[in-house]
């Protein structure tokens, strides 16, 4: 089978392991590797969790490379208050067995995209102080990077970060400017969409009854969810696996492109991401943007890649 | 029924022509304010609404306010008028007449008056009733609700995400916003669910050819041409009026004055608002548009009968 080779650039993050354990069980995509950027924790422990992750899906040949320890220009800003202390609290990982890649994050996606003989693409679910870089310090490679499919922004469905932004975007607005500007094909699944694509809470005991790596999710939804649920949802929104779900079936979501702009200077909507969906300004369209979602089949899709682990094989796709 | 009194700002723009015609069946109206907004030039906006009540048949105090927005500093985008005077070049009547005192102190005066009661209605840019904010700062505590016609849950008319109303007076909304009134807001969103479409309009009209039907079919502002037609203003009444066929969410707003792209811009923070936030504003999400549309036709079928 032809499968799409993939760089995740990741902050993990509880919705970032659902879509780790996704991406490593399709058959339709070949992930050469992981990079961590600093987001939902310092970058310290996004990237234990990494390989914690990969180790616990029994991953070992997964290569990690740890990303910037800060946003480009701003401070380190975290979500602990979703993700814990630890980035990942609730399920207990096991301690990483497999080194880190020497190189950084930026020279690890610059030699993995060089030894690439087809297009990649690059799942970024976290800020994008990484892929930003990238683009910046290697401009010649741009013709390897297939596309970008990114968990980031909102056009419409809310914030998550400060003001009117969405955290990704908000903790390295200007890591998003030079993203969304850089003419890399861009396929934006923000809250607009991830918002609405939910574990219900009801939905947790059949990923429990799979096994190891369903009860993992499950245990990453319960704690994840306790602030959704303060506030009255009746699911977990699975912000990351929503990037990973649209590589393996894109039928799942519905997308509409128009022209997707960093606000930059905004007291309130500093690091939103300003969609231009009457085209009333007439630029160009530069991103494929998620609008809704078949929640019921992505959840679908997750119990598949779940159950794929407990037969130690990857018939699924 | 006790009918709600209420003071209309307005632009003079033909779109608020309807909303003054239905505000005279609906609303107790103890005052229309007329500030520049979006026209061309002030003298414009004060003229054309005076003609607006003197054909709707509306007599109550009319005063004059600001020919400025709160800032001159900043850039205006370019707006989209009734061309080429603000009415389409439809003859009004000569206006009735202006009262001497400005805009900012009838606002008061009429707070004061209705004793917490007054809802004051923005069709144009808030800027008379910052100015009288800035003036008397109790004022806040003294209006039962503003209800305007302008900014935009999800996306704009002048820009991607602005709409024309907040970025001609970006500082306005923000006092206006900041002030602790309950906003009622009648955005772009709205505006566009509730479009009729030609057909529709056709029902309502239904073969008279008065002038009030001329200025009715006119008032119509298109979002593109081909494209449905809407009537800002006329919405805000109908559901300042009539609120049981509209629905409403409540969200906590902010309005944003910096940058390029989202001066002018309403900010509902609508997911993960931490709790106790206030949310400070009504928006009309969705309408019943036979109520909307028999309103439309029964108001219609009186002027015309007049004739």
């Amino acid at each position: 089978m032809n499968r799409i080779p993939i760089l995740m650039d990741c902050d993990p993050g509880h919705d970032d392991a659902i879509a780790i354990m996704l991406a490593l069980a399709a058959e339709k995509l070949e992930v050469l590797g992981i990079t961590t950027a600093c987001g939902n924790q310092t970058i310290e422990k996004t990237t234990k969790n990494a390989q914690g992750i990969c180790e616990l899906l029994g991953k070992r040949e997964i290569p990690i490379a740890q990303g910037r320890k800060a946003p480009l220009l701003t401070p380190v800003y975290t979500a602990g208050i979703a993700h814990g202390d630890s980035g990942l609290d609730g399920p207990q990982l096991p301690n990483p067995v497999v080194p880190l890649a020497e190189e950084s994050a930026v020279e690890f996606l610059a030699e993995k995209l060089m030894k690439s003989e087809k297009p990649v693409v690059i799942v970024p679910t976290g800020p994008l102080t990484n892929i930003a870089t990238l683009l910046l310090c290697y401009p010649h490679l741009k013709e390897k990077i297939d596309k970008i499919v990114l968990m980031g922004g909102s056009i419409v469905g809310g914030c998550s970060g400060r003001g009117a932004s969405e955290f990704n975007i908000m903790v390295d607005p200007y890591a998003a400017d030079i993203v969304y500007t850089s003419g890399v094909p861009i396929v934006m699944l923000g809250l607009d969409v991830t918002n609405d694509t939910t574990i219900q809470f009801e939905e947790k005991d059949d990923f429990r009854k799979i096994g190891k790596i369903g009860t993992f999710v499950a245990e990453l939804v319960d704690f994840f969810g306790r602030g959704f649920e303060m506030i009255g949802w009746h699911g977990v929104p699975i912000h990351d696996a929503c990037a990973v779900a649209y590589l393996i079936d894109p039928s799942l979501f519905t997308m509409k492109k128009m022209s997707v702009q960093i606000d930059l200077e905004g007291e309130y909507t500093m690091g939103s991401t300003v969609g231009d969906f009457y085209n009333v300004e007439g630029k160009e369209a530069n991103v494929l943007v998620g609008l809704s979602s078949d929640r019921e089949r992505f959840v679908k899709l997750l119990l598949e890649a779940c159950q794929s682990y407990e037969k130690g094989e990857k018939e699924y796709e | 029924m006790n009918k709600l009194p209420v003071v209309i700002d307005t632009d003079g723009q033909l779109d608020s022509f309807w909303g003054i015609m239905l505000a005279k069946q609906l609303l107790d109206v103890k005052a229309v304010t007329v500030c520049k907004g979006k026209s061309k030039e002030a003298e414009q906006a004060f003229e054309n609404t005076g003609g607006f009540l003197t054909m709707a048949g509306l007599q109550c105090h009319l005063s004059k306010g600001s020919e400025r927005p709160v800032l001159i500093s900043k850039k205006v985008p370019e707006q989209r008028r009734f061309l080429p005077d603000g009415k389409c070049g439809l003859p009004f009547p000569k206006g009735a007449n202006y009262d001497t005192m400005p805009a900012w102190d009838r606002i008061y005066q009429e707070a004061k008056e209705a004793e917490g009661e007054l809802v004051v209605v923005c069709f144009g840019p808030m800027t008379n009733l910052a100015l009288a904010i800035f003036k008397y700062p109790e004022l806040s505590s003294m209006i039962k609700k503003v209800a305007f016609v302008g900014g935009s849950y999800d996306f704009g008319n002048v820009s991607a995400v602005v709409e024309e109303n907040m970025a001609a007076d970006p500082e306005a909304a923000k006092a206006v916003f900041q002030s602790g009134i309950l906003m009622e807001m009648y955005g772009y969103h709205f505006e566009l669910k509730s479009a009729l479409t030609n057909a529709e309009v056709g029902k309502i009209v239904h073969g008279a050819n008065g002038p009030y039907t001329t200025a009715f079919a006119m008032s119509g502002m298109s979002h593109r041409p081909g494209e449905a037609i809407y009537y800002g203003p006329a919405l805000a009444v109908f559901g300042i009026g009539m609120p049981e066929h509209v629905r409403f969410e409540r969200y906590n707003i902010f309005v944003e004055t910096k940058g390029e792209l989202s001066r002018g811009r309403v900010v509902p923070l609508n997911m993960y608002t931490p709790l106790g936030y206030p949310k400070n504003t009504k928006v009309a999400m969705d309408l019943d548009r036979e109520a909307y549309m028999n309103l439309l036709k029964e108001t219609l079928d009186g002027y015309e009968k007049l004739e």
